[in-house]
């Protein structure tokens, strides 16, 4: 696709005509790039853009389709394993916000959803200002009245159900994620740091613009969410309700390159994330075997399953 | 301003219609979301999932890839909550704002799949691309204010219309679509849009 600069039509008159055709996404990335630095000075395309806002919505409104009902128990188990943003982020490093709006050269149109002029309306995954993950809930009994599903025995820390509820959508995976394999409590501290990163990790793949979420079944049993993103060169794959592939025994990944298998990270029954090791050039696909611990150099039984990323 | 004639009240419902209902018990939701108050935004996604899931499926048309943009949205807007102002407009429009986005964004990312489908409907097309487009939306459009402002527009205005937010064309893929001056695609878009809210009236 061409990616002329927005001004190139000779239009830089019209700049504020431009306003309702970025309210409603109609400008390719290279455009609402230029149209953001005229935004963030000018209150009465903010107005318009806010205007023709409520427009789209008045749009989608009439559009409403109900969820599946099993969407509102992994939306809500996803949001469990994070907390909301401090309101003005401080301190935040590694911010997606900041990155993926900045190292963006092509175009992709997230580029624009990141933008300070735009930030309060905006929709990219966002930096998270404080929150260890384990911190104190306290259960509103009002609340929890209102959703029954919120019921006690489901509150932080069982991340399995999270999980569960990615079995039971396929086709909704994230957020519950990596969690699981922390649920002792008195590992929760101690893991608290790590964990944290392995979620901004996670938030930052989720953010890239080309993130591609699969669901394969693996013979066996169990299922597999391959979340990838060639922008970001980063898979992770998600295994739920897998068998324990037996004593003495773990499951391995492989690129799959030209049809060649070429050794990655291994991972037990247990590990609800795994992250690929090697590179994405080159490869087409993933697949997973069942190797002797520790992995092979090449595979030593049929794979389990093969996704494209 | 035209407040609607026939606006129900109350703002818990899964599928409630109209858009100013429940406004400032949404925002209140938010407000309260941003304290990490997971029952409330249990209750924000019951008032908004409808709206939210309806435009991402109409985008996507796979339920399965609705279903993880929705989740994003949702997700989203959890850890953003303490960002909604809601000085700068409703609720409604924070959600299907950051909804379109995300959904746009797969879309257009997916190029190869858009390709696939073009080829499918000029092989079948008739009348124009947009034609079909609304036809599809019509056909699913609630009865009410929207539907008739839509249909207060020109045909061409409204198969802009429709193929950027139903469908998440930009503007230069409307002209291409469309075989028109990308002037002209921008101005249908535009002219689409100042007439639909026209229609419905500013609201914020």
């Amino acid at each position: 696709m061409v990616n002329e600069r927005a001004d190139g039509s000779g239009r830089a008159d019209d700049v504020h005509a431009d306003a309702v055709l970025y309210a409603v996404d109609a400008l390719d990335a290279a455009e609402a790039r230029a149209f953001e630095e005229h935004l963030a000075g000018c209150t009465r395309c903010r107005e318009e853009v806010d205007s023709f806002r409520e427009t789209g919505a008045e749009l989608a409104g009439a559009a409403a389709v109900d969820p599946p009902p099993e969407l509102r128990e992994s939306v809500l188990g996803a949001i469990r394993a994070t907390r909301p943003d401090a309101g003005e982020v401080e301190g935040a490093s590694g911010t997606v916000v900041a990155s993926s709006s900045a190292d963006r050269e092509d175009d992709t149109a997230s580029a624009r959803a990141s933008t300070a002029a735009d930030q309060d309306a905006a929709g990219t995954a966002s930096s998270p200002a404080t929150s260890a993950p384990t911190g104190p809930r306290h259960a509103d009994p009002q609340a929890t009245a209102a959703v029954h599903s919120l019921d006690a025995r489901r509150r932080r820390g069982r991340w399995v159900l999270a999980a569960a509820a990615a079995v039971v959508v396929p086709g909704v995976a994230l957020g519950g994620w990596a969690l699981g394999q922390h649920s002792g409590q008195q590992e929760q501290r101690v893991v608290a740091q790590e964990h944290e990163q392995e979620r901004q990790r996670q938030e930052r793949l989720l953010a890239a613009a080309d993130v591609a979420v699969r669901h394969v079944e693996m013979d066996g049993g169990g299922t597999a969410t391959v979340i990838a993103s060639r922008d970001r060169d980063a898979v992770l794959l998600v295994a739920s309700g897998v068998a324990d592939p037996g004593e003495g025994r773990q499951y391995q990944l492989w690129l799959m390159e030209d049809g060649t298998p070429v050794p990655d990270a291994t991972f037990d029954a247990g590990a609800a994330g795994v992250w690929v090791d090697g590179d994405l050039e080159g490869a087409q696909a993933l697949a997973v075997t069942v190797e002797p611990e520790g992995g092979s150099e090449s595979p030593t039984s049929d794979p389990l399953m093969v996704a494209e990323i | 301003m035209s407040s609607g004639p026939d606006a129900p009240d109350g703002g818990d419902g899964p599928s409630e219609g109209s858009a100013a209902v429940g406004e400032a018990s949404h925002a209140e939701l938010v407000r309260r979301s941003a304290t990490s108050d997971e029952g409330a935004f249990a209750q924000l996604y019951d008032a908004t999932a409808s709206l939210v899931y309806g435009v991402v499926l109409r985008m996507l048309r796979s339920r399965d890839l609705a279903a993880e943009v929705v989740q994003e949205v949702y997700l989203m807007a959890w850890q953003q909550s303490a960002r909604f102002d809601p000085e700068r407009g409703s609720v409604r429009a924070w959600l299907c704002t950051m909804a379109h986005r995300r959904a746009v964004d797969r879309v257009r990312s997916s190029q190869r799949e858009r390709d696939r489908e073009e080829r499918y409907e000029a092989d079948r097309a008739e009348p124009g691309p947009g034609d079909s487009t609304w036809g599809q939306v019509e056909r699913t459009l609630d009865e009410g204010e929207v539907r008739a402002g839509l249909e207060h527009l020109s045909r061409i205005q409204r198969e802009a219309v429709c193929l950027v937010y139903f469908r998440g064309y930009s503007h230069r893929e409307v002209a291409e679509r469309l075989d028109i001056p990308l002037g002209t695609a921008k101005s249908r878009i535009r002219d689409g849009l100042v007439g639909l809210r026209a229609a419905l009236g500013e609201r914020w």
